[in-house]
């Protein structure tokens, strides 16, 4: 047990001066230099060499023993021919071939000349050319040439077009005559029991199609690394803009329903009393000739553009009770479970709102008129709701910012900017709700961090501002 | 299937179910827990029985009842039963025609009386508790065999004035009275509301443009 032990354990640490901080062992601030040196070699030799070297990591490659249990296998020295040559080529080769047991005598056939296949393509004779096939662009010559080249080189047109040596004529040419030829023959062929209007299909081939979407291609491929990265960028903003495209239109939707609700006034009420209750008895719905002339009204009133004259709302009004007789789907239903649920969130405080009316949650004689009354009630309740929310945030808007209006006048222009900028930056748009509260905010861009006092704002989402904009 | 369906033809029948209540003398049963005795129905709402055009009507009861599927098949379609506890049991109409999907009803089986604010009343429980519900079924497009039995069997309307039910014309009238008396004042509500943004526009416009004019 030395001191140092004896220190150590007790935490007291070395009482060297020089070591910085109290907490750090004092061996490494002190021996930085000195290596335990390993005990197989002399400290010369260590002192010189530094030690082991680090080590280097290898990855275990297997290496598979030879496999020197079978004996030798023979193998021949073999001459064949090769069937995928032509006919009158007797070309005589040789290989090693392994002597098995099972396997075959020689010359059996080259295993590789089954993979030698040839296309068949159409041929036309004079008789059918005359009659079909003749083209102004071209003449029975080249025709006849262009399909030698094909019947050679297996329709490659890559190949036949760099063989081509009769005239100046470009890929896609030489395939639109083709595949015409081939087309023209097929039709008039007759038919060959499978499918002749798939195979007329494939033969199908549209010059200028093609040759637009070459040099698209060609285009493509030449794009400079900015431009790909441009279209990339758009790319992305049109996905955001139509992920929001349902937002918006749920926004509008909204609007709408807000103008249009403020435009039904007394005279709807009046008419609404008078079109008295309806027996259940039996309804032959497409005998009723209110239908068909008020659905299209229907959808007038629903737009905002409605007119308020008297008229044509009382007559409306109808409207949805007739029409919702078609809505029902076949077989059987019971009245009361077709009355569609508010939103989830706002089922408790619909129902609260009924109450306050004296009504229930469901209406206690479901009939046809009370039921199409129910539904229109409990839309505009939900309206209402969403009106009252909406302007209660636009209140608290205003508060907030006439709070801040006053500090500014009172604090003077100097640090009023300061916190106006940091008022403006929540949410970019210069939009802020109040509520105070020691964080920050998402969105406080100011550089100058405001005192608490000032920061009473915080960000807002886009859909705020935009109702503030309204 | 050979049933045709009668297009374009909307038929209503309205029904009422719901059930009755009792309170049991103690003396008959003491050691049983049982203290009410109760009755389903499912009729229409003067009465008739709606075996017509009803095949069959399946209570599903409590789980803790014996067999808790009964089955009716033939009308009246009720069920009676005694029991302490009151619980939301289905009631499933199946048509003559099979074709047609059968109908679920839920209903609240009710024991006790109750106040108007939901609290158990503790006054006289001797009379019997009732709890129905008026609704109604909308054949629509109804299959031949339907079709025909509900053309000739004559369809119940709500009389005019309450006699026995509490279902009538004017109770549906007063329903819609209150349904509009409420439409009108969620109206009024709503152009309150407008006039109210309308104002906080305004104002937030001009409170915006102070602000900025003070940026600058």
């Amino acid at each position: 047990m030395t001191s140092n032990d004896v220190r150590d354990i007790l935490e007291l640490h070395s009482k060297h001066l020089n070591s910085t901080d109290n907490l750090t062992p004092s061996k490494k601030a002190n021996k930085p230099e000195k290596e335990k040196k390993p005990d197989g070699i002399p400290r010369e030799l260590f002192q010189l060499i530094g030690g082991p070297p680090p080590i280097a990591f290898v990855k275990p490659a297997f290496k598979a023993k030879p496999n020197l249990r079978k004996k030798a296998v023979h193998w021949e020295w073999q001459s064949f021919t090769n069937q995928g040559r032509g006919e009158d080529d007797q070309l005589t080769l040789h290989h090693w071939v392994k002597c098995t047991p099972t396997s075959e005598s020689e010359d059996s056939g080259y295993w590789f000349a089954e993979y030698n296949k040839k296309i068949d393509i159409l041929k036309y004779d004079d008789e059918e050319y005359e009659k079909y096939l003749t083209d102004k662009d071209w003449t029975k010559e080249e025709t006849d040439y262009l399909f030698k080249l094909c019947d050679n080189y297996d329709l490659r047109f890559t190949v036949i077009h760099d063989r081509y040596e009769y005239k100046e004529r470009s890929m896609e040419d030489l395939k639109d005559r083709y595949y015409s030829v081939c087309k023209k023959l097929l039709q008039v062929r007759p038919p060959e029991g499978s499918d002749k209007g798939a195979l007329i299909a494939m033969n199908t081939y549209d010059k200028a199609k093609e040759e637009k979407r070459k040099k698209h291609m060609c285009a493509l491929y030449l794009r400079s690394p900015e431009e790909i990265k441009e279209e990339e960028a758009l790319l992305e903003e049109y996905e955001r803009i139509e992920q929001n495209e349902k937002k918006f239109a749920k926004e509008r939707e909204n609007l709408l329903k807000l103008l249009s609700f403020q435009e039904l006034a007394q005279p709807k009420r009046k008419k609404s009393l008078l079109s008295g209750p309806t027996t259940p008895t039996m309804e032959v719905g497409n005998s009723n000739f209110h239908t068909s002339t008020e659905i299209p009204k229907k959808n007038r009133r629903t737009s905002a553009s409605s007119v308020g004259s008297a008229v044509i709302e009382a007559e409306v009004h109808n409207a949805p009770i007739t029409a919702r007789k078609e809505k029902f789907p076949q077989g059987v239903v019971v009245r009361s479970s077709k009355i569609p649920l508010p939103k989830q969130t706002m089922i408790l405080k619909v129902q609260k709102t009924l109450q306050e009316f004296g009504l229930g949650p469901r209406p206690s004689i479901p009939t046809e008129t009370v039921c199409a009354r129910w539904v229109d009630l409990q839309k505009a309740i939900q309206t209402l709701l969403d009106v009252k929310k909406a302007v209660e945030k636009a209140d608290h808007e205003l508060k907030a910012k006439k709070v801040l209006l006053q500090k500014i006048k009172q604090n003077g222009l100097g640090s009023a900017s300061k916190s106006a900028n940091s008022g403006d930056a929540g949410g970019k748009q210069s939009d802020v709700t109040a509520s105070v509260s020691g964080d920050g905010g998402g969105g406080d861009e100011s550089s100058v961090v405001p005192t608490k006092r000032e920061r009473i704002t915080l960000t807002t989402t886009p859909r705020d501002a935009k109702r503030a904009r309204k | 299937m050979s049933t045709k369906r009668t297009k374009g033809v909307t038929i209503v029948y309205p029904i009422v179910y719901g059930n009755t209540a009792s309170l049991l003398p103690q003396k008959k049963v003491p050691d049983s827990d049982h203290t009410h005795k109760w009755t389903v129905t499912v009729k229409g709402i003067n009465g008739q029985d709606l075996g017509h055009f009803i095949k069959k009507v399946t209570f599903k009861l409590h789980e803790t009842y014996s067999n808790p599927q009964r089955v009716v098949e033939h009308p009246p379609f009720e069920i009676t039963e005694t029991g302490w506890g009151e619980f939301e049991l289905s009631i499933k109409l199946q048509f003559i025609e099979g074709s047609e999907k059968p109908v679920t009803l839920y209903h609240n089986l009710r024991l006790h009386s109750y106040e108007d604010d939901g609290s158990i009343s503790t006054s006289s429980k001797n009379k019997p508790v009732q709890s129905f519900q008026y609704d109604e079924l909308v054949f629509t497009d109804p299959p031949e065999t339907l079709y025909q039995v509900l053309t000739t069997q004559p369809i119940p309307t709500l009389p005019s004035k309450p006699s026995n039910s509490p279902y009538s014309l004017q109770a549906e009238q007063d329903e819609l009275r209150k349904i509009d008396e409420a439409y009108r004042k969620v109206q009024e509500q709503m152009t309150l509301y407008k006039n109210r943004n309308d104002k906080i526009t305004k104002e937030l416009e001009e409170v915006k443009a102070e602000l900025d004019r003070i940026k600058k």
